[in-house]
């Protein structure tokens, strides 16, 4: 891979991301807004709810900055047979990759650190467990992004991605929402083998130092009980990263 | 003089399968340094495929490829920096303008010296209009601007006049020449045989995925003969007419006489000796070297009149 030549195609890939209206309230102004919302209304969840705040803000941010926007973003260009034009230059698969798909993954990790920031600032708590938090973003980050490679396979153009991310998007959802009312076993698991859901229990978690359950544990303790978590999203964004791999196409179907 | 006879591309015994369907079935080539080469062919002759897999855009299925002494699939990353490609068809990204483009393009390829591309291909008064409000044939002209860029060893491109009006199309000849004059080796694909005529050094006509005829224009040209063709005078028929040595084929029909000859001079030589000495006038006379068309269309039959006969 040649970073200068990423990081020039990374630049282009900003300023597209910003120029097209759709991809740009998708990938900016969304999840600010929703997690402005969230970040101010964390305590209204119990007992844990800075935790799902915290899991909810990253969640959405990966699911709209990574997925959807790298989903719409790739099927865009691959139209535009402008994929075809970068690889017929100097540049590597892998070097053309990691320009167009940094971008979306640097906005992310931005936004994350911005609305962590104002959910600390209004829970007046940092989290417990900065690492777990940190593992699940990055592992959420390499699912979510290896998953828009996927989805764009199946992907016609730019306009369907919004129906062709659903699946996933509200899967993903879905985990959320039932791991913030569920505290029972068998719905945990379900939690857990949906995509994202181990992310969801990663962050919260790590925010604020407990158990699945909500037991408080010690810092050491918090690890073990998150390896499940930690399993279950490695082998998803490993799945994603073979099935991107396996099936990416780089010209449109004609 | 001394020719130095490097080899640009050297393929021998290529082949190109897409599935079941073999779209390059076992050709060489051999393109010399500092030389156009164009590669001609009807629709689905193998051309851009054949021109894919030079550029290792495509693993070939047999055979042996070497491009400036590389494998282009597996020598890719030291061969790309050295040569500049322009595919028969890819995009920008619309929301660009011509010279952010331009730019982009610039800032991912290594090499020396740059062009002023956006002048020489009078795109420079559109520098701030985004790609996507441009014509097809400014589009085309872009196209060719990336791949000229950074003075490439070897350029390829793949039908580059396709869509452009007379002007245009000449300005890319324009460009072309010069890069041949500074020593650029150019693999060129065409529709348009007068592109052929008037820039290849060698060529090549491909049918059906194998190579009919190859050499320089005169090679080519000679391998169909040349005609003669005049209305019979009135009062005579064509057996008083005078025997003429190199006729190869003969046809009369409505009194139109049609003649193929191998030697052109020479036939038409006793054949208007002859008139005059009758004192009669050969009508609507015509007599010329076979066309680039002639011999593509002569291709074309051969070809199918092979299949037919396999």
């Amino acid at each position: 891979m040649n970073a200068k030549h990423a990081i020039a195609l990374g630049r282009t890939e900003f300023r597209l991301l910003w120029r097209n209206k759709l991809v740009a309230s998708i990938a900016v102004v969304m999840p600010l807004l929703v997690g402005v919302v969230l970040a101010t209304n964390g305590g209204s969840f119990g007992e844990q709810g800075w935790g799902l705040t915290a899991a909810v803000q990253v969640l959405q941010i990966l699911l709209m900055t990574v997925y959807l926007t790298i989903t719409t973003a790739l099927t865009a260009r691959r139209q535009d047979l402008f994929l075809k034009r970068l690889r017929s230059g100097e540049m590597s698969d892998a070097t053309v990759l990691v320009g167009l798909v940094g971008p979306s993954v640097l906005l992310a990790l931005v936004q994350v650190v911005l609305l962590l920031g104002a959910t600390t600032a209004a829970d007046a708590a940092p989290p417990r467990n900065p690492l777990l938090v940190g593992l699940a973003v990055v592992l959420g980050a390499v699912m979510f992004a290896a998953a828009g490679m996927a989805t764009t396979v199946f992907t016609p153009n730019p306009e369907t991605a919004q129906i062709t991310t659903m699946p996933v998007f509200l899967g993903a959802m879905a985990a959320v929402f039932l791991s913030m009312v569920s505290k029972h076993e068998t719905l945990r698991w379900i939690t857990l083998a949906v995509p994202g859901g181990g992310v969801t229990e990663l962050v919260r978690t790590g925010w604020v130092g407990a158990r699945w359950d909500g037991t408080r544990v010690g810092f050491g303790e918090q690890f073990a009980s998150a390896l499940p978590a930690i399993g279950v999203s490695a082998a998803w964004a490993a799945v994603a990263v073979l099935a991107a791999w396996r099936w990416f196409r780089w010209e449109p179907r004609r | 003089m001394v020719r130095v006879t490097e080899l640009v591309i050297e393929a021998t015994g290529l082949r190109c399968r897409y599935g079941s369907f073999e779209a390059v079935r076992g050709i060489d080539l051999s393109v010399r340094r500092g030389e156009l080469f164009a590669l001609l062919g009807t629709n689905g002759a193998g051309k851009t495929t054949t021109v894919e897999t030079l550029e290792g855009h495509r693993a070939a299925s047999a055979g042996t490829v070497r491009v400036l002494g590389m494998d282009p699939v597996a020598d890719k990353a030291r061969l790309r920096p050295r040569i500049g490609i322009m595919l028969q068809e890819s995009g920008f990204a619309g929301e660009l303008t011509v010279a952010e483009t331009v730019e982009l393009w610039a800032s991912v390829t290594t090499g020396g010296r740059r062009l002023d591309v956006l002048e020489l291909l009078d795109l420079g008064h559109r520098a701030r209009v985004m790609v996507k409000q441009l014509s097809g044939g400014e589009r085309r002209r872009l196209d060719l601007a990336l791949a000229v860029l950074a003075r490439p060893e070897l350029l390829f491109l793949d039908e580059p006049t396709t869509g452009l009006d007379p002007e245009s199309r000449r300005r890319t000849w324009d460009l072309v020449r010069t890069l041949l004059a500074e020593g650029t080796t150019v693999l060129l694909t065409t529709h348009y045989l007068e592109e052929a005529e008037e820039l290849a050094d060698r060529l090549a006509i491909m049918h059906r995925g194998v190579v009919a005829v190859e050499g320089t224009l005169a090679d080519v040209l000679a391998t169909e003969p040349s005609r003669i063709s005049f209305a019979l005078p009135a009062g005579l028929t064509a057996a008083e007419l005078p025997p003429l040595p190199a006729v190869l084929t003969s046809h009369v029909l409505d009194q139109r006489v049609e003649l193929s000859t191998a030697d052109l001079q020479h036939d038409l030589g006793v054949l208007v000796g002859w008139a005059n000495e009758r004192g009669v006038r050969l009508s609507r006379l015509r007599a010329s070297h076979a066309s680039l068309e002639d011999v593509f269309h002569g291709v074309r039959g051969a070809v199918e009149r092979a299949g037919v006969a396999g």
